[in-house]
């Protein structure tokens, strides 16, 4: 149905006929696509935050309790199903969104210790790239377009390139969108791949929600035929149109094999309906800066894309355009979806850069060359690769470590959300973590952020019992607790060009008698 | 009847105007009065700060200073209704201007009006008191021109030094417009034909009379009361006052969800749309302007404002290609007639009373209180309320003039005082002995909780109570 995907070019063969066995094969296996794949498995682990150096890898809060999570799965035997870590929701419910995607940093963890960390990080970001060059090679048969795609796409990516759930749901969407094009090509018996993506997917993370959107925009976008313009759409034929729909029904009905029945399903949309308070504060549900290094690239892309078009024009279907409108959107509405839009764009993206750019043949390559810098990719991984006491360096550079294997099982001590998923991984009773869809349905979100503004502090602490605290130094609630008397700092950490304080209240100061606080 | 619907849409729509619900929430306002008050009585251009203890007798120039005249005049003669009718007339003529302009280059009145209404979403963001309107209309004025020379009245061209000389005293964004000036000249250098590109270079008689107008306007820049300083203002802005930037709302990228980001979404949609429907020949010029436009908007809330400027003739152009197809004459003049004199009567009904308007400015700010200040106290103030207080000659330690404060390092030192961090030493630094915050801020909330510091005055404001505390004449030593 699709009239703008360019037509598979015939190869000829990169093979000369008077070549020895052993020739033939050596340049079968270093085609241009082996010096393409070595640079871009290696391109997160030069140049993304959380790789290159584990700048980042390890600061990420939502990791630990991820692990927790895991490690909680598999020694109790059961699922998750009620509230485990933070003490102001002990017992309430709460499901675990993301159990199957945390399973491999835990397996990979417990074997390979925070190396394992950095490995499934590294891999699952490399199976992104490389499904998106994938999938714009698949497209404009350019091996040069779907690299240069891939790589634009690789600097969106790095928006979300840490030890995050959210990658996998990234790589289920890929192949989403590569039985979509698939089926554009002609294989339509890939659709029926579809139920069973979805089924793993929202055991993985909850941007299956978008991924369900978009194969339904893709199934209504094919119901109508369009021909004005530079806008040409052909309507599926009845058979298309039945398979859609039996196959949509069936990735719907596949939503629910999961351990929690609809509670799962009902996950992402608690979020865009409940979660308010989360999505205003927490940093990445932001607007990009376009002046911001993702921004810059989110831009470039942009450009690239409206001048090919305007020095090659093509036809677009209405699913395409919307598909391109949605992920520029998306990225520039909220920071976290350039990671999507990367997604998303990459293929049309290698389409335009093939079309107006691009027109290098892909047998135009030197194996020798080609051999050359994969080996020297490979040596490049291997020296990258950081050792475990790196690794245990750069964790004390992000958590304090010490103080948290201070508090006492006892102790209701108030934190800031950044340490209390090192601090559940620890087995410390926390007030809050990063998880912060259960603490925002029990109010305990408003009144956290409340205490952390000044604003009823006092109340706020006294109305959970706490009696220990632990921040920043320079944070407000710090400078309130050293000039208020009932409280002496009882340990201080000193974290890379951070100062963690943990304040206690003193024996004898008993919380004293304040109205609740005014947040509920 | 599409500009008497153009006029009156602001009235309608524009939360600034309707009712006036926003109009007096502007901090700024109070200390543009203040300034012109200031030049009216000494007749000198400002030099140093004239409000802030905390920058006394530090240099300060007043960038707008041409842009508040008419509104101090405007308050003088009608109060508080002077200022809702020059911040009311200054949004009309840029809608009417972004219409003429539509007009002149579509050729089609409907394009005009519907890409007009559209732009008026954006121009929201900014439909306050503010002196940048005025800015926006010399901008307005600078690509009106670039658009009559593209039509062959070239000599036109010769309007832009004197425009630019005006400009530089209205507002910075003089540089923004001479910025677009220079893209007009580079991308006219080369000749393009490449796909949907299509560019004629200019010849060199155009050049050189485009250099020398470029130079013209770069020269008469300098006819201001403040020489170099007022050229460098914008440069300073850009360089120096990185946390103005950081902190501000309007400096921070905008949000799709907002009704600004809606308008922008809705006018890129319609700009690709109408460009696949039915494609046109593009100059570089107008494409770079495009992007620029697009890009300052969606990095920088406030420069929805600006792209409304830059975009709304070439949306109209495409809306008349592909959608607005209806003649300019198909009309009905009695119909046209009854709908102006429906929009003359309701502008006469939206136009609010000075006693509205009076009880609008004291629901947003402590007149009460910031009356009962004593010149000799130094007051630590929100800066929100820095600028009603410069009007009413009380003291300031912080007002919305952030250029000055930033430099000086007090707007940092404020906002850590607000926030509650390191409140009490930087207090004793300014020898602060009364504060004035809303109850919801940081600093509030410590204040009540320490020794030495008691509220001694309380007023209702919008969404809360400002509360003035007063140092203990002996207070408990802090730490």
């Amino acid at each position: 149905m699709d009239s703008t995907h360019t037509e598979p070019a015939t190869i000829p063969s990169a093979v000369s006929p008077d070549l020895s066995p052993f020739q033939r094969r050596f340049r079968s296996i270093f085609t241009r696509h082996a010096l393409y794949i070595a640079l871009l498995v290696v391109l997160p682990v030069a140049l993304s935050q959380s790789i290159n150096a584990t700048l980042t890898l390890l600061s990420d809060p939502d990791l630990w309790w991820h692990l927790a999570d895991a490690r909680l799965l598999f020694s109790a035997g059961h699922f998750i199903h009620t509230e485990p870590y933070a003490f102001s929701v002990a017992g309430q419910p709460w499901i675990n969104p993301e159990w199957l995607a945390e399973v491999p940093f835990w397996l990979s963890n417990q074997v390979f210790g925070l190396r394992g960390i950095y490995l499934v990080t590294w891999l699952v970001i490399a199976a992104n790239i490389l499904l998106v060059y994938a999938r714009g090679f698949a497209r404009t048969r350019n091996a040069d377009a779907a690299f240069w795609a891939a790589g634009l796409s690789f600097l969106l990516m790095s928006v979300n390139a840490g030890p995050r759930m959210i990658v996998f749901g990234y790589v289920a969407l890929s192949v989403e969108l590569l039985i979509l094009e698939a089926a554009d090509r002609g294989r339509q018996g890939w659709l029926w791949l579809l139920p069973v993506v979805f089924c793993v997917w929202i055991n993985l993370h909850g941007t299956w929600v978008i991924g369900l959107a978009l194969f339904a925009l893709y199934c209504a976008a094919g119901m109508i035929r369009l021909q004005m313009g530079a806008l040409a759409q052909e309507a599926f034929t009845a058979p298309e149109r039945k398979r859609l729909l039996a196959v949509l029904a069936a990735t719907l009905a596949a939503l629910f094999i999961n351990p929690y029945g609809w509670r799962l399903v009902w996950s992402p949309i608690d979020m865009m309906v409940n979660q308010k308070l989360n999505i205003a504060s927490v940093a990445e549900w932001q607007p990009l800066k376009i002046g911001s290094f993702e921004g810059v690239t989110l831009m470039i892309v942009l450009l690239v894309m409206v001048l090919a078009n305007l020095k090659r024009g093509r036809t677009w279907r209405v699913y395409d355009l919307a598909v391109v409108f949605f992920a520029f959107y998306a990225a520039v509405d909220h920071v976290r979806f350039l990671f999507l839009a990367a997604v998303l764009i990459a293929p049309t993206l290698a389409a335009d850069l093939a079309r107006s750019f691009s027109s290098e043949p892909n047998e135009k390559t030197i194996p020798a060359m080609n051999a050359l810098i994969a080996a020297a990719a490979v040596c490049y991984l291997a020296i990258m690769f950081p050792s475990e006491a790196k690794l245990q360096k750069k964790l004390q550079l992000a958590f304090p470590l010490q103080t948290i294997r201070s508090i006492e099982p006892a102790w209701r001590t108030f934190n800031w959300d950044y340490l209390g998923g090192r601090m559940a991984f620890e087995s410390k009773p926390a007030f809050i973590d990063s998880r912060l869809d259960t603490f925002e349905h029990h109010g305990v979100l408003q009144n956290y952020m409340a205490a952390m503004n000044l604003n009823d502090s006092l109340a706020v602490l006294d109305y959970y019992r706490i009696d220990h605290v632990l921040v920043l130094e320079p944070q407000p609630i710090a400078y309130l607790l050293k000039h208020t008397s009932g409280w002496q700092i009882a340990r201080r950490e000193q974290v890379g060009p951070q100062t963690f304080v943990l304040f206690a209240r003193v024996p004898d100061a008993a919380p004293t008698e304040r109205p609740a606080p005014s947040t509920p | 009847m599409n500009m008497a619907l153009l006029i009156l849409l602001p009235m309608v729509a524009a939360p600034t105007l309707n009712y006036a619900r926003t109009l007096l929430v502007d901090p700024d306002i109070w200390w543009h009065l203040s300034n012109a008050r200031l030049l009216l009585a000494t007749h000198h251009a400002i030099q140093t700060d004239p409000y802030a203890f905390t920058a006394v007798g530090q240099r300060w120039i007043d960038w707008e200073w041409l842009s508040e005249i008419p509104y101090w005049y405007s308050y003088q003669v009608f109060g508080l209704r002077g200022i809702y009718l020059i911040t009311w007339l200054v949004l009309a003529a840029n809608l009417i201007f972004v219409y003429g302009r539509g007009y002149w280059l579509a050729r089609s009145a409907d394009a005009a009006l519907w890409s007009t209404a559209i732009a008026f979403f954006l121009m929201t963001v900014n439909s306050g008191p503010r002196m940048i309107e005025f800015a926006y209309l010399a901008m307005s004025a600078e690509l009106a021109i670039l658009e009559a020379v593209d039509r062959g009245h070239k000599r036109l061209l010769w309007l832009l030094p004197p425009l630019f000389c005006l400009w530089i005293n209205l507002h910075g964004t003089w540089l923004v417009g001479l910025g677009l000036l220079g893209i007009y000249i580079a991308c006219g250098v080369f000749s393009l034909n490449l796909g949907a590109f299509e560019q004629r270079a200019f010849s060199r008689n155009m050049r050189v009379q485009l250099l020398a107008v470029f130079l013209a306007s770069a020269l008469l820049l300098l006819v201001n009361p403040c020489g170099w300083r007022l050229v460098w203002q914008p440069f300073d802005m850009m360089f120096n006052q990185k946390l103005s930037v950081a902190t501000l709302a309007e400096w921070q990228p905008l949000s799709l969800s907002s009704m600004e980001g809606r308008g922008v979404v809705i006018a890129i949609a319609l700009m690709v749309i109408a460009n696949c429907i039915r494609g046109r020949k593009w100059k570089v010029y107008e494409l770079a302007m495009i992007f620029f436009a697009w890009y300052t908007a969606i990095n920088h809330h406030r420069f929805t404002y600006l792209a409304a400027i830059i975009t709304t003739p070439m949306l109209a152009r495409d809306l008349s290609r592909t959608i607005a197809k209806d003649p300019n004459t198909n009309t009905i003049p009695k119909a046209n007639l009854a709908m102006i004199a429906g929009a003359v009567c309701a502008m006469v009904f939206f136009f609010p009373s000075e006693a509205s308007l009076k009880k609008m400015q004291g629901i947003m700010f402590p007149m009460q209180t910031i009356a009962s200040i004593e010149p000799s106290w130094r007051t630590y103030n929100e800066d929100y309320v820095g600028g009603m207080m410069d009007l009413q000659s009380k003291p300031v330690f912080i007002d919305s003039r952030f250029d000055s404060f930033e430099h000086l390092g007090v707007m940092a030192e404020a906002r850590s005082i607000l926030d509650g961090r390191n409140a009490f030493a930087l207090m004793d630094k300014y020898r602060v002995d009364h504060v004035l915050v809303k109850d919801d801020k940081q600093i509030a909330y410590l204040l009540q909780h320490t020794a030495g510091w008691r509220i001694v005055r309380r007023e209702k404001a919008w969404q809360g109570e400002y509360l003035l505390f007063a140092k203990d004449p002996a207070p408990a030593a802090t730490q």
